[in-house]
């Protein structure tokens, strides 16, 4: 009997201890990003957002240039306008959902395209060092001493504004802080015993940087993107204030957001529209959060010897 | 005895800080397939750089000598185009590196990276190259190699690790395989497990080996011929039995007097013997004699260069003290 009781449970123990059988890094990655739960309520919560953003005006008969002029600054849940009015009656709930498509594109591409230029440029110059090192750190330089808010003002005087001279400017002066991220760990990686091993196996430098640097820079680079993310849906709002960015009546959550300033202490009629800062400001929030803890999971989920405590 | 790799003239410089500085010079050397030669000598005497020349390993600041030559199957390969030297490297010489704790990449399976060779040098499909690492884990004495191949070089121990990195080396059946202190890192059990492992399959391989190491015992454990350095030149080689039962040079003799001996009786004997002072560093050299600082047998003539005085069984020593008059 008693010898029955062990035999269970060892099988038991045994049955708990089996381990997960992972064939490949996909795998390994897939598994330890659905077990960091933060990570997947990040990804949850952002595929939230662009589909209320996306598919949210369907719904809506209301364009976000259409005024209701019998309700300014009409608080949340009048006459169907869940999120309220703003100073020309436009709906703050249509504007938040065209404004998000347009801050989430800015964001998502220009954080994208700062981090490929930057990973590029990094990777580059820390694994072939000296000459070429040497100049792309001094362009780098140049690059981060110039003064962003001057150009930009010439730029729109020369081009005008729009959606995708936002994203040029945002990424001709967003790349340098990721190619000096990566360029550093680049250096310190170059030197390690794994990459000189692979030399000695012959294989070519271009592959030496693709397959043996480039993973290792990756969960760092991910987490900065994910910043820069963050980064460029604040910077969009700024270059709106400046008028380089997305102009009105076409709404973002960035110029909804600097448009609401005017009213932050009330209205001249007593009202004070607390709406109008609330509604953009929590969906920059719930997004770049969300992006952070998304980054976050990745980062632990690529690197293999990263072991949840949980 | 058919040469495989001959290494004439050897002479490294690099250019620092300090000035124009020539760590290593005038070592030449041979090896013959199937043949073991080792290289033995203090921290910072020139073996790892003998090495890495030979992989063309060393950073952009060095320089080869003129008249250095580094022939593998009588071919110039200090001279090849970069496409040819990545056709060589790891296929014909290749090379186990001393951490095997640092050495796989922490990123790919152990599997992915033992295959790379395969893909890279014959051309062999994932499947194919997978297979092959399956195979060549076993060989290298890893229980349960199709387990082992999906798994990370974290999840290995340090004598697993250097056995994986002994399986890259092998792959493609090299016909030189430099080893560069293999078995240092290792805890003393598991270096003879992975001494003996290494003369198994050299045996098997018939590949010549370069063993490089400062542990006299792995030398006489594995080698055919041993190469003493000190301060970037050979100052004694002979095949194993003449070095260790008649050493000539002072610093081959300080160097098997240290090693510690356990049947110890009298009490003044207690003491390790050491040879007193460092390595001088490749700066600053001393005239004559590299070794003269530190030699208690020096005398007036060692100010000026030894040469390499050849005996028989190919005995070379670079030391005075055995000039022979009939020349």
């Amino acid at each position: 009997m008693r010898k029955f009781f062990y035999k269970r449970k060892l099988d038991e123990i045994e049955e708990k201890a089996r381990p997960i059988h992972i064939n490949s890094y996909r795998q390994l990655v897939w598994a330890k990003f659905k077990s960091h739960k933060l990570a997947v309520l990040g990804a949850v919560m952002l595929v939230a957002v662009v589909i209320f953003t996306l598919i949210g005006p369907l719904f809506i008969d209301v364009g976000y240039e259409d005024m209701d002029f019998s309700n300014l600054f009409s608080p949340p849940f009048t006459e169907g306008h869940l999120f309220g009015t703003d100073e020309l009656g436009h709906d703050v709930l249509v504007r938040v959902m065209y404004g998000g498509r347009i801050s989430l594109f800015v964001g998502f591409a220009s954080a994208v395209i700062t981090t490929l230029i930057g990973t590029a440029v990094g990777l580059f110059s820390g694994f072939y060092g000296g000459l070429v090192d040497r100049f792309l750190m001094r362009f780098v330089d140049v690059m981060l001493s110039i003064p962003m808010f001057p150009i930009l003002i010439t730029l729109t005087l020369v081009f005008g504004s729009g959606i995708s001279n936002i994203i040029l400017v945002l990424t001709v002066f967003g790349w340098m802080g990721v190619s000096r991220l990566v360029r550093g760990l680049v250096l310190s990686i170059r030197e390690t015993e794994y990459v000189m091993s692979a030399k000695a196996m012959g294989v070519r430098n271009v592959r030496i940087i693709l397959r043996h640097v480039l993973p290792n820079v990756v969960p760092i680079v991910i987490v900065s993107a994910t910043l820069n993310m963050s980064y460029a849906i604040l910077a969009e709002s700024s270059l709106s204030y400046l008028g380089l960015g997305i102009q009105p009546p076409m709404p973002s959550w960035g110029n909804m957001l600097q448009r609401a300033m005017n009213y932050i202490l009330g209205t001249t009629t007593g009202v004070n529209p607390w709406w109008l800062t609330v509604f953009p400001g929590f969906f920059i929030f719930i997004t770049v959060l969300n992006v952070n803890f998304l980054g976050d999971g990745l980062r632990d989920a690529l690197d293999p010897k990263f072991v949840s405590e949980s | 005895m058919e040469r495989i790799l001959e290494v004439d003239n050897l002479k490294i410089s690099f250019k620092t800080q300090l000035g124009r500085i020539t760590p290593l010079d005038g070592v030449s050397f041979s090896l013959s397939k199937g043949e073991t030669l080792g290289i033995v000598g203090e921290s910072g005497c020139g073996k790892t750089i003998t090495a890495f020349s030979i992989m063309r390993l060393l950073p952009k600041n060095s320089f080869l000598g003129e008249d250095t030559r580094i022939a593998f199957r009588g071919k110039d390969i200090s001279t090849l185009g970069k496409e040819e030297l990545q056709r060589i490297r790891g296929k014909s010489i290749s090379m186990v590196f001393q951490e095997p704790m640092t050495s796989l990449n922490p990123l790919y399976t152990i599997g992915w990276q033992i295959s790379e060779v395969y893909r890279l040098h014959e051309g062999l499909s994932e499947e194919e190259a997978m297979t092959r690492s399956v195979e060549m884990l076993r060989l290298v004495g890893i229980p349960e190699p199709k387990k082992r191949v999906t798994e990370f070089p974290h999840q290995l121990s340090g004598g697993m690790r250097q056995r994986v990195m002994i399986a890259m080396a092998l792959a493609c059946s090299p016909e030189v395989l430099i080893a560069d202190e293999p078995t240092t890192a290792l805890d003393v059990t598991i270096q003879a497990q992975v001494l003996e492992l290494m003369n198994e399959l050299k045996d098997k391989f018939s590949t010549a080996t370069i063993i490089i190491t400062h542990d006299l015992g792995v030398i006489a454990e594995m080698c055919d011929r041993v190469l003493v350095m000190y301060a970037g030149q050979i100052v004694e080689s002979g095949g194993i039995f003449d070095i260790f039962d008649s050493p000539m040079h002072p610093y081959t003799k300080g160097l098997i007097n240290s090693i510690p001996k356990i049947e110890i009786s009298k009490k003044e004997q207690r003491k390790l013997n050491v040879i007193s002072g460092y390595v001088p560093h490749p700066s600053s050299f001393p005239e004559g004699c590299r070794f003269r600082p530190r030699c208690s047998v020096a005398f007036d003539r060692c100010l000026e260069k030894p040469p390499l005085i050849d005996f028989e069984n190919g005995h070379s020593v670079r030391c005075w003290l055995f000039e022979r008059n009939d020349r």
